[in-house]
């Protein structure tokens, strides 16, 4: 692996659409990476809504809605596709660091962060936290940024953050969470997954291919 | 403990987690794990879901969690794969549910006032609701519900009897030898108690629906008197589970919450039924913002 440059950001853009609630801090994610890779894309948060069971309770088979999703990419001639990625250290996720990765967490991360969760329009409130803080749910939260070698990590809650968001906010190093790399491993120690998104050149050609084909014969026709 | 099985418990903590997360998404969560025996574990896993509900009135995103304890356990060995059952999860998910919904339930039922403004107001189930009032006030008032006005009102309504069953049933009458329908003590003390016709009918007719009232939905077919209390059992939810009595909300925040517990209902349909509800005056709006009135 290269070594990691002395700190790295990219410039996360608010997607067109956000869910405000707890349930779409992955869907959101998904928007962000979307509206990152392919501004122009046409999904939407109901088709993703519609594809992970967002009203639905209970539990279902999670890696067949993941491949539900990359076929929708497919459909949409994204040539990228989403996998439920594993990491060992931090460094292995700054690796991904040229577009935002939505990496897991226990919820105990909000007690680190919640301080910049602040709004003119809503204030949020957690009650006293420790039903929510203290169990063992997951929270994801965005990586887009790193400096001191990557021992300050920089994040943006898809939840908490990224629906109240400017995309000024979103490009302010001050109004990002920041975890130094201990809190960040007390929050990750028992995951340490995040959602892996891949470029497929093979599918890029044959789109490419698929396109010029269709526009030779859009110009015969 | 040595290190090299407090390692393994790390690994097997991570795999767990990793395998519920990525096969089975975000609200399955580990929340036990023991060794039982060597490389053998016992596992609990907990249910957690948390939602969202905005006060339009504070403009306070409220972040609260439903949460099913043990909701699954099993024991695993280390390197073994984590397959869950998913139809005997999801049953224990949908059975603590059912618990939640059944209290909250019994919670509405249990609140005079609001039951008697549930089926006072809406029109539906008043239409229904008519038989006993016509059957408690004439017991009230005279004592007796003559046997041809029964057999009168029988030939036009042929479950007419379950209604008259089920008063003599409470123990609010009973026949006499020519069958006519005669109040009982239980009735007269009531009317003692409460000297107004009205109350004493409203007081009878509370306890017949807290007492009866699956017989009353599902044999007297008075299922709008559900689809109403289903709704309101959600915000007594809110009011008495979550501490969020004090709480406007939008109709399609609220919406959210009815999802959580009650069979998909269509979302024009659930707001027609809560402005009936505002009519009605069991809920209160605000610009838009619901709460609970009563």
């Amino acid at each position: 692996m290269s070594s990691l440059t002395e700190s790295k950001f990219i410039t996360l853009k608010k997607p067109k659409e956000t869910i405000e609630d707890f349930q779409g801090c992955g869907i959101n994610s998904l928007l962000t990476l979307l509206q990152h890779i392919e501004p122009n894309h046409q999904i939407s948060a109901d088709d993703c809504k519609r594809i992970f069971d967002y009203d639905k309770d209970g539990i279902s088979e999670q890696r067949y809605k993941f491949n539900n999703f990359n076929n929708l990419l497919k459909d949409n001639k994204i040539s990228y596709k989403i996998y439920m990625g594993t990491f060992n250290s931090h460094q292995e996720i700054l690796k991904f660091l040229n577009h935002p990765v939505p990496v897991y967490f226990s919820m105990k991360v909000i007690n680190f962060i919640k301080d910049k969760f602040k709004y003119s329009q809503i204030n949020i409130n957690f009650g006293d936290g420790k039903s929510l803080f203290e169990n063992p749910n997951h929270h994801l939260l965005l990586l887009v940024g790193y400096e001191e070698s990557g021992s300050k990590l920089y994040f943006v809650d898809p939840v908490y953050q990224l629906p109240y968001y400017s995309n000024k906010d979103l490009s302010t190093k001050e109004k990002l969470c920041v975890l130094d790399t201990k809190q960040f491993y007390e929050c990750v120690k028992h995951i340490k997954s995040f959602m892996e998104l891949r470029f497929h050149q093979k599918l890029e050609k044959s789109y490419k291919k698929e396109k010029k084909k269709n526009e030779k014969q859009s110009k015969l026709g | 403990m040595t290190i090299e099985s407090d390692n393994r418990m790390e690994n097997m903590m991570i795999e767990i987690n990793r395998a519920l997360l990525h096969n089975y998404g975000n609200n399955i969560v580990l929340s036990k794990l023991k060794e039982s025996s060597l490389n053998e574990y016992n596992l609990e896993l907990d249910y957690n879901k948390i939602f969202h509900i905005k006060d339009e009135k504070t403009k306070t995103l409220f972040v609260r969690n439903i949460k099913f304890n043990k909701i699954f356990g099993s024991k695993l060995k280390f390197n073994e794969k984590l397959e869950l059952p998913l139809d005997e999860v999801n049953s224990a998910i949908l059975s603590e549910y059912d618990q939640i919904k059944n209290n909250i339930i019994h919670r509405v039922l249990s609140r005079k006032e609001l039951v008697l403004s549930l089926i006072k107001n809406t029109h539906i189930s008043m239409a229904f609701m008519n038989k006993f009032y016509t059957l408690l006030n004439q017991l009230v008032i005279n004592d007796i519900f003559y046997v041809h006005t029964i057999e009168e009102l029988r030939s036009k309504n042929n479950n007419f009897d379950k209604y008259v069953n089920l008063i003599l049933e409470e123990g609010f009458a009973e026949l006499d030898s020519n069958n006519n329908l005669i109040s009982t003590n239980k009735l007269k003390l009531l009317f003692k108690n409460k000297k107004e016709i009205k109350d004493t009918v409203d007081e009878a007719l509370f306890i017949l629906i807290k007492n009866h009232y699956d017989y009353i939905i599902y044999d007297l077919n008075i299922h709008t008197l559900k689809t109403y209390v289903n709704i309101v059992s959600c915000l007594v939810y809110l009011n008495e589970y979550m501490k969020l009595g004090d709480i406007k909300m939008k109709v399609q925040d609220f919406y959210r919450v009815y999802l959580t517990f009650y069979r998909k209902v269509d979302f024009d349909k659930f707001r027609e039924r809560v402005n009936n509800l505002v009519y009605s005056n069991v809920i209160m709006s605000d610009n838009g913002a619901i709460s609970l009135t009563v």
